[in-house]
């Protein structure tokens, strides 16, 4: 009945085809030390490796980019046409504008992590790790409105926000400590077994940098007038500065694991990244242009802050403030994992991590995949990510998995495949263990 | 197990070349790249553009089309004529003696022509049309010392030939109405028969209406001919106290010819021929302007929405080359562009506008004529017929207005499918 029950479960977060049956204790499948389970991710994954249930080192590093309407093809069209004879011209500028996704603007983002681990079990029930890693987020949008202009014309509308756009930038310098406890098999033999994990990680942002426009800006063109406010307000860091004296932070992550190994499932929600940075000694500045005319000729004239001299002299940036202090809230993870092992192959995998609109913007991800172990040392992951930035990607990995060492390359082509991909990502994990 | 392992690497093998198709290809060709980023929705854009939104007064627009207009106390817009000078000499002498006497004076004249009429860019439409006001201002002056009196003193408009009036039984062969009379105006002093002017009179200024007599020389002019203004009549020297005129004194009249812009339009209305604007293009780089015109651009819209408070419609013919010329484009292939109309205001009995007429026209460029506006240099020629209110009769005053709003509605198509 339990069993039906969490089967439902699990298809209610994207695992299609559970036929598993229970497999005994002690066959391979339940073998797979139960750290090798947790598929991998190519986002922020706190507990990847103190739940690997051997003392350990490991040095990894990821990289993911992307954004929601040029792929790489694209890229290279631009590429190739401005090494033409001609360059680019408007037509393939407003072209490029076109493959911009209606609804939701330019959007763009990117994560990176490289760092160190070290950790493993105190006793069969207590799980520790420390990591320190250097992580850097950044995230850009173009508002829709300000995409509509250039790409639909004023012929059906006529006043056009731009406070949507925004590009933010963080690097930092973390130290965490996570620590798992387990428990069981509860119940019976075949019972659960229940993992929680919490820990945190001090933070110390090495760069920060961030422009918005603000939110009260504005044009309007109609037939008989142009006229337009825009405003935008920066704090930057004062280029890059390695240590802790930019400002702290902290960030909290929380884990629970329900695992019937011998059910071949696991069920896993996870919440991490909870936390916000301070960051200090920016440099605070804004801009302004303001047009209001009834002559598309006086707009340059109004955009000039030097009339007395030729061409148009935008007006620069203007410092209002050398020791400003940012708080950064962190993109936190809310993520369901759910996982299905049928026999010693086949694992099933599927995550839903729940979109975050704040500081750092990431969409919804639903990421399906399964893991063949072919050979119980050797995974291979294929999947797809569906995320609502990118839409529809695949995700492919291998690894290497004994005892004593492990090595994983993981891979995905986010909204598309390969070269009609939107974006990219890419980890790498080298480890040994004792 | 070294073959099962060539065997695994043989299978995985088809991931070599995928990866390299996927991600190191590159394009071969310009078209493909193109077509690459056309991949989007094919869209119809449309850009709606202000050039122009004002109000014009009408003074201030011939001012700037280089129409030197005077304005006649109503406020009408008037156009004055080179000064004519009818100064009548006297005939005789007089040493400090009591003289009464009158004389009759030969016809005076002074011929005019084109030359001496400038109307600027309003010639034809002022000889289209019948002239409701004209008024001669008149300045006059007497050096001597005794008082003159004209008397029954008329002025006309006879017709020049061979360097002598046309005459008619040795009388002035005075241009005539339609019923044969003489057009003539007398000369005379506010509710007074005559003309007095006081001895060493330094400047007797007034006006006299005018209208018909001036239609007529007008017309005449215009049409080519050699008009005179004429004054006959009889001068009366002294009052019978004593007087003194020397050699040379004379009693000086000028005329200045001013012809209001009141006009009674015919059917066909009156055109207005402006010269050439030659104006500097876009002067964009060549192959942005093929990018623009043969990937992009439907068509250009001119609109032109008027609220017109002058009391003449416009039909505005215009012409368009994509260079600097002197020539009449309007006899240039492929020159003259559409026909803008615009209706009159609502006039008075005066023909005095009283109720704008709000308007809208447009003329629609071809993207190969639309091209022509990114050279460095275009020309326009402007063609205008006025264009008369329901009475026929408009008068022009000088703070009539024209609310103009000039928009460009540019329609271009993006992410076109390749044909």
């Amino acid at each position: 009945m339990i069993r039906n029950a969490l089967l439902v479960a699990a298809l209610t977060v994207g695992t299609s085809s559970l036929t598993a049956q229970a497999v005994p204790e002690g066959s391979q499948a339940a073998g797979v030390a139960a750290g090798y389970r947790r598929p991998i991710q190519l986002r922020v994954d706190p507990f990847r490796h103190v739940v690997v249930p051997r003392w350990g080192f490991v040095i990894s590093g990821g990289l993911l980019a992307g954004n929601n309407s040029l792929n790489i093809n694209d890229a290279r069209a631009v590429q190739f046409i401005a090494n033409d004879g001609d360059g680019l011209q408007a037509s393939h500028v407003l072209d490029a504008l076109n493959l911009i996704r209606e609804g939701s603007g330019f959007e763009a983002d990117g994560a990176g992590e490289g760092g160190a681990y070290l950790g493993g079990p105190i006793g069969s029930r207590l799980a520790v790790g420390l990591s320190a890693k250097m992580r850097g987020y950044g995230f850009s949008r173009v508002s829709e409105d300000a995409v509509r202009l250039l790409r639909e014309g004023n012929g059906t509308q006529t006043s056009f926000s731009f406070g949507d756009t925004r590009g933010v930038t963080l690097g930092t310098l973390e130290a965490g400590a996570h620590a798992l406890l387990r428990f069981g098999p509860l119940g019976s033999v075949d019972g659960v077994h229940a993992t929680l994990g919490f820990g945190g990680r001090l933070i110390w942002p090495q760069y920060y940098a961030e422009a918005g426009v603000q939110a009260s800006s504005q044009a309007t063109v109609t037939p008989g007038s142009i006229g337009a406010n825009v405003g935008i307000d920066v704090m930057r860091s004062d280029g890059f500065s390695f240590g802790t004296s930019n400002g702290s932070g902290f960030a909290a992550d929380f884990l629970l694991r329900m695992e019937w190994p011998t059910s071949g499932l696991s069920l896993e929600a996870m919440v991490a990244n909870v936390g916000k940075v301070t960051v200090n000694g920016l440099i605070e500045e804004d801009w302004s242009v303001s047009v209001n005319t009834t002559e598309i000729l006086e707009v340059l004239d109004s955009l000039d802050a030097d009339p007395l001299t030729d061409g148009v002299q935008l007006p620069e940036f203007t410092t209002v403030g050398t020791a400003g202090e940012r708080e950064v809230t962190l993109p936190r993870i809310v993520r369901i994992t759910g996982s299905s092992w049928a026999n010693r192959i086949l694992q099933l995998d599927a995550s839903l991590t729940f979109a975050v609109r704040d500081d750092l913007d990431t969409p919804t991800i639903v990421n399906l995949g399964s893991t063949w172990r072919l050979l119980s040392w050797l995974p291979l992951h294929f999947g797809v990510e569906m995320n609502g930035r990118q839409g529809l990607g695949f995700t492919a990995g291998l690894g290497i998995e004994s005892p004593n060492f492990i090595m994983r390359f993981y891979g995905g082509s986010l909204g598309g495949f390969l070269a009609d991909a939107k974006g990219g990502a890419a980890r790498l994990e080298l480890g040994v263990f004792f | 197990m070294l073959g099962a392992n060539r065997l695994r690497h043989k299978r995985l093998s088809w991931l070599v070349p995928l990866l390299a198709v996927g991600l190191a290809c590159e394009f071969s060709n310009i078209s493909d790249a193109e077509d690459q980023l056309r991949r989007g929705p094919q869209r119809e854009v449309e850009f709606n553009i202000p050039i122009v939104q004002d109000t014009f007064v009408i003074a201030d627009v011939f001012d700037s089309l280089g129409v030197g207009l005077d304005t006649l106390p109503d406020g009408l817009l008037m156009v004055r004529a080179d000064t004519v000078d009818l100064t009548i000499t006297f005939p005789f002498g007089v040493p400090g003696l009591p003289i009464d006497t009158v004389v009759t004076l030969p016809p005076i004249w002074k011929s005019l022509d084109s030359a001496d009429l400038n109307l600027g860019d309003f010639t034809d439409a002022v000889q289209d049309a019948s002239l409701n006001t004209a008024l001669a201002a008149y300045l006059v002056f007497n050096s001597a010392d005794a008082p003159a009196q004209l008397i029954n003193f008329r002025l006309g408009a006879v017709r020049v030939a061979g360097g002598s009036l046309d005459s008619v039984a040795g009388q002035p062969a005075f241009e005539t109405d339609g019923g044969g009379a003489p057009i003539l105006v007398n000369l005379v002093d506010p509710g007074d028969t005559t003309f007095a002017v006081a001895r060493n009179e330094p400047g007797k200024i007034d006006t006299l209406t005018a209208s018909a007599l001036l239609n007529a020389l007008v017309d005449r002019v215009l049409d080519g001919d050699t008009m005179a203004l004429v004054g006959v009549g009889d001068l009366r020297i002294g009052d019978g106290t004593p007087i003194t005129v020397n050699a040379g004194d004379s009693v000086g009249l000028l005329l200045e010819p001013q012809v209001g812009l009141d006009l009674t339009l015919g059917p066909g209305g009156a055109g207005i021929d402006l010269s050439n604007f030659v104006e500097s293009g876009l002067d964009l780089d060549s192959s942005l302007t093929e990018d623009l015109t043969q990937d992009i651009l439907d068509s250009i819209a001119i609109e032109v929405s008027v609220d017109n408070g002058v009391p003449f419609g416009l039909q505005v013919e215009t012409a368009f080359v994509g260079d600097s010329t002197t020539g009449d484009i309007f006899t240039m292939p492929g020159a003259v562009l559409d026909t803008l109309q615009v209706a009159p205001s609502a006039v008075d009995a005066n023909g005095r506008a009283t109720t704008p007429a709000a308007d809208t026209t447009g003329i629609v460029l071809t993207p190969g004529e639309a091209g022509e506006t990114f050279n460095p240099f275009i020309t326009i020629g402007v063609r205008v017929r006025l264009t008369a209110p329901p009475t026929g009769r408009g008068a022009l005053q000088a703070s009539d207005q024209i609310g103009v709003g000039v928009r460009a509605r540019v329609w271009l198509t993006i992410s076109r499918d390749t044909p």
